[in-house]
């Protein structure tokens, strides 16, 4: 089992809070420019904000029979 | 959709499960909790003389702030005091506060000579004392002499010219000092200029002072006399953090133990006292059982903070509250120090002799008893219900744990309870795995559960590896996440590649190693 | 047949006879807009191609159909049919050479069934698609996204959950494959957030199947994955994503096992737009179905809205689900009415339905006394001492073992790789040169 030491060390390393997040924020310059952005007033704020067309028109496919819990009273 | 047929909260039924439901205590935004005493069994005077300074101060103010009762005695007993002090702001905050209550009290009737009377007539609750105060109030005006309780305008310009004069004084002492460079002096005109601004109620200010003369110690006692002042003046404002690393600094002052023995242990006893009540105020009621419990009954003279009633009282419960059997009768009972401490409260010896003897009812009944005295207490009112409850739980876990099963009609008597709460705190208590066992409620006994070893490693063995191969799995689609550089990227109006070079940029990160190879 | 469309045919037909594939591939993108201009007649062309020999010229009108498609309104059934063909009789080695042309096809062809509500017919068409393209079996491609949404739209999941069951290794994008082919990257793909839209909505929409099929813990994965994903903005799957992986934690945990600390996309843009999901999880905590049941009614108007008041139906049924377990563990016996008040349902009988069921499902181990309205709480009966448990482990631990290789793999080729070495070695020697103490943590295999 001494084999599968090793690399089980270094998932925990990169999953020490979840899984890892590793790149972008913590990256200095990377979250500095996006502090940058934040903060230049021209900036438009849907700038941030992306995929805003995708396609999610689907029926609600979670409320089944078996869903008993009764909320509201319509 | 169907109508919701929902009971209204079932009258005659079991309380609804309030499992892992966390105490209000520990939720952060709750910190403040609004307690309101209705009948502490204190001697306002006896309480308040215990204590100088802006101690005393801050704890009438506080019984002012909860209770009702009290609230009128403690603000004139404040106002008392505060006037042989520099400290006009919080003179001044006094009188707004009385005058307020004596608005209210007095439905806007503020005719002279009739102010103290309708207050203490709209209070009928509280017994002699106020109304001895409010007819001497009364007696006093009849004879054409000035209330004592009048907001004196003349004293606070007074105590303010006085009061700038002395700073501007001491002020151009210490530079004096300075400009001689005598250690010594200097060390001493940031004291007296640091006792000034204490007095002026200038908490800020005194705690700058106390700290610069950190500059100009020439002995191990200079330093940790310093370092008593900077946490006399921490714990007023309350920097937990602050006291506890000065605490520490003045323990490891090398010469701390040379100078006459008596001086010593007086210092000690207050470092004791002053980690104990900032362990307390962190929630760390186990270590702050042990200072409060290291503390010197001969050498406990702390007015500015703390008095003995109190340390007896605070150590005592949280004993009570995290100590084991044998912990509570090798530190706590047989303890020949905190002994002394404790002939000072003999409400709360007799209530660790009774938790101690198994006594759970009486030691509970008596607990509720001295509930109301402790919830006055600026420092451990916040924390009594979670002391109560974790004695509470104590009990119930000691008294289970000699049995295989146990009869829960007995323990609810054990216990002043009904069944059905008795169950529900069990429940508890069984949830949180303070308590192996299950409740057969048709026949009201709890039944001792052996956990099983082998069968609970496998459980554990189990998830493990799931959770293992969750992680790694994910781990390595995000390896492929790199690899083929997916991340949203945030778009810029010029449009373009200005999204792609950021993320560029961003790879000069570490792990996205991956991506560039 | 207008010359220019004679030219299209014999230049497809010339190239793919001389097997000059790549030429071709390179060639046919600026055709597309005269076969869109020329739709009406784009079936007489089809008819002097085969979907064997000239499958780029195929897949080129396809194109143009489907671009089109918005004026031509063509029959859906002979698009179904044309897809259908191409995609089981296409050529791959032809189709290699234009694999963001057919991505594209695909997506086009995803919109269109779905316009026209025919999404179950584009199911099969599209794992063929994929079929087709990947180069191996834990590959994703764009189109995973249209499979998903198509068998969303149809509510038939029986085709994609063996994709959504395989662990992906490798990500195919239309940036690397443009990169591959030395091709520029068509126009409508410069969104820069093209690739990370098809991976977004994979994982959202995989999410979104799972927790129809009621597997939450892959749910919770896959919702994970998506909201987990590098991100210097926000996108709106993200969110979405968000709020559902906020409820489904509720039904597999209880609770909110930790926020990702994505934390400048989640903390400033997602949390503050899913406060009520936030609400909900909080009131949660509190363990009381009647307060859960007041505010899920107080915002069922917005979790309408986002399509989540079934989940948020759900995240209630879990909790009286939870809180019986909680009895399970804490009582022997225990009146159904006690029962019933404890977990706050409004009545004995409610409270024996749910009981009955999770018996049913093996979510607790019970059973009850008719007579006297009694439930038996037992312990679970697993004993770990059957043959079958032993076989689950040995499964486990060879799953495990064989992630290990893989991780080792990984780190064998990083570390073998030259620009690595060279990287690292760089590192230490400036490191060395300039004695700064800067921290090189960034070495995966350190």
């Amino acid at each position: 089992m001494d084999l599968n030491m090793k690399p089980s060390l270094a998932v925990d390393e990169m999953f020490s809070e979840g899984p890892g997040y590793m790149d972008m924020e913590e990256s200095g310059s990377a979250s500095g420019m996006m502090m940058d952005h934040l903060h230049t007033p021209t900036q438009n704020t849907n700038d941030k904000h992306v995929h805003a067309d995708f396609y999610n028109d689907f029926d609600d496919l979670f409320d089944d029979e078996d869903n008993w819990a009764k909320v509201n009273g319509k | 959709m169907p109508m919701l047929p929902m009971p209204p909260l079932m009258q005659n039924a079991v309380e609804p499960m309030q499992v892992d439901a966390p105490p209000n205590e520990d939720n952060e935004n709750n910190e403040e909790q609004q307690i309101v005493v209705e009948n502490p069994a204190i001697d306002l005077e006896v309480y308040a003389n215990q204590y100088t300074g802006i101690a005393r101060l801050d704890r009438l103010i506080y019984v002012a702030d909860v209770c009702p009762g009290l609230a009128l005695e403690s603000l004139k007993m404040a106002i008392t005091y505060v006037q042989s002090t520099y400290n006009v702001k919080v003179y001044q905050m006094l009188h707004k506060r009385l005058s307020d209550i004596q608005i209210v009290n007095g439905a806007g009737n503020l005719a002279a000579g009739e102010q103290a009377a309708p207050a203490a007539a709209a209070l009928p609750d509280i017994a002699a004392q106020p109304a001895a105060v409010a007819a001497a109030a009364a007696q006093g005006n009849g004879t054409g002499e000035k209330d004592p309780f009048a907001y004196d305008a003349a004293w606070v310009d007074a105590k303010m010219k006085k009061a700038a004069l002395k700073l501007e004084k001491l002020d151009s002492d210490l530079k004096n000092y300075k400009s001689n460079s005598i250690k010594e002096s200097i060390r001493r005109g940031h004291d007296d200029l640091a006792d000034h601004y204490l007095s002026c109620g200038d908490l800020t200010n005194a705690l700058k002072c106390y700290s610069r003369a950190r500059d100009y110690c020439t002995s191990g006692k200079h330093v940790v006399n310093m370092c008593l002042n900077v946490i006399k003046v921490s714990i007023y404002l309350k920097n937990w953090a602050h006291v506890l690393s000065y605490i520490s600094k003045a323990e490891s002052t090398p010469d701390f133990s040379d100078g006459p023995k008596e001086a010593n242990a007086q210092v000690h006893t207050r470092l004791e006292c002053a980690a104990g009540l900032a362990e307390l105020q962190q929630k760390k009621y186990k270590v702050a059982a042990k200072h409060f419990l290291a503390a010197n009954f001969d050498h406990c003279d702390f007015p500015e903070i703390i008095s003995s009633s109190n340390v007896a009282v605070y150590g005592g419960l949280c004993a009570l509250a995290t100590f084991d059997r044998q912990e509570l009768k090798r530190l706590v009972i047989a303890s020949a120090s905190f002994k002394l401490f404790l002939e000072l409260e003999p409400q709360l010896r007799d209530i660790i002799f009774k938790f101690y003897e198994s006594k759970y009812a009486s030691c509970l009944r008596l607990l509720d008893e001295i509930r109301d005295n402790l919830l006055v207490d600026m420092y451990i009112a916040p924390h009594v219900t979670t002391l109560y409850t974790k004695i509470r739980n104590r009990a119930l876990i000691q008294y289970f744990s000699p049995y295989m099963s146990a009869d829960m009609h007995k323990m609810a008597t054990a216990f002043n309870s009904t069944v059905g709460d008795l169950e529900n705190e069990v429940m508890q208590l069984i949830l949180d795995g303070q308590i192996q066992a299950r409740i057969d409620s048709h026949n009201k006994i709890l039944y001792a559960k052996e956990a099983d070893q082998r069968n609970s490693t496998f459980e554990r063995a189990l998830l493990m590896g799931k959770q293992y191969q969750r992680h790694t799995r994910m781990l390595i689609l995000r390896a492929a996440m790199l690899k083929s550089h997916i991340h949203v990227k945030s778009v810029s109006r010029e449009g373009g590649n200005h999204g792609a070079e950021l993320c560029v940029s961003a790879g000069s990160s570490t792990s996205t190693q991956l991506a560039r190879i | 047949m207008g010359s220019a469309l004679e030219n299209y045919v014999n230049q497809v037909r010339t190239l793919s006879a001389a097997g000059s594939y790549r030429e071709l591939a390179d060639e046919l993108p600026e055709s597309l807009s005269l076969l869109v201009r020329n739709w009406s007649i784009l079936d007489n062309v089809l008819e002097t191609l085969d979907m064997q020999q000239h499958t780029l010229g195929v897949l080129y009108v396809l194109l143009g159909k489907l671009h089109s498609a918005g004026t031509a309104n063509p029959e859906p059934v002979q698009i179904i049919q044309l897809m259908r063909d191409l995609v089981q009789r296409c050529n791959v080695e032809q189709l290699r050479f234009a694999v963001c042309p057919f991505y594209e096809l695909c997506h086009l062809f995803s919109d269109f069934v779905v316009q026209h509500n025919l999404s179950i017919l584009g199911i099969k068409v599209l794992t063929r698609a994929i079929e087709q393209i990947k180069q191996m079996d834990t590959q994703l491609t764009p189109i995973h996204a249209d499979l998903c949404q198509l068998s969303l739209k149809a509510k038939n999941f029986s085709l994609v959950l063996p994709y959504l069951n395989t662990d992906m290794t490798d990500i195919s994008t239309v940036a690397a494959e443009c990169k591959n082919q030395q091709q520029q990257q068509p126009q409508h793909t410069l969104d820069a957030n093209n690739d990370a839209k098809y991976f977004l909505l994979y994982y959202y929409y995989g999410g979104m199947i799972y927790t129809a099929v009621k597997n939450y813990e892959r749910a919770l994965y896959f919702f994970e994955v998506c909201i987990t994903t590098p991100a210097m903005a926000m996108s709106h799957i993200m969110l979405e994503a968000y709020k559902k992986f906020l409820m489904v934690s509720l039904i597999v945990e209880g609770k909110i096992a930790y926020i990702p600390k994505n934390a400048q996309v989640i903390g400033r843009f997602m949390r503050p737009l899913a406060n009520h999901y936030h609400d909900l999880v909080n009131v949660y905590g509190n363990s009381s179905s009647e307060e859960l049941r007041i505010i899920i009614l107080k915002y069922s108007d917005a979790f309408t809205r986002d399509n989540n008041i079934g989940l948020a139906k759900q995240v209630a049924t879990s909790l009286y689900k939870r809180n019986i377990q909680r009895l399970t563990k804490t009582f022997l016996t225990l009146s159904l009415s006690d029962v019933a008040s404890r977990v706050q349902l409004p009545s004995a009988l409610e409270a024996e339905r749910y009981i009955l069921n999770m018996i049913k499902s093996g979510e607790i181990f019970a059973s009850i006394n008719q007579k006297d309205g009694m439930v038996l709480f037992k312990d679970d009966p697993e004993q770990y001492n059957l043959p079958d448990m032993f076989l689950n482990v040995q499964t486990n631990i060879t799953q495990v073992l064989d992630l290990v290789k893989q991780i080792n793999k990984m780190e064998e080729e990083i570390i073998l790789n030259p620009m690595y070495v060279k990287k690292a070695l760089g590192n230490q020697d400036e490191d060395l040169a300039s004695q700064h103490p800067k921290t090189y943590s960034g070495d995966p295999t350190d």
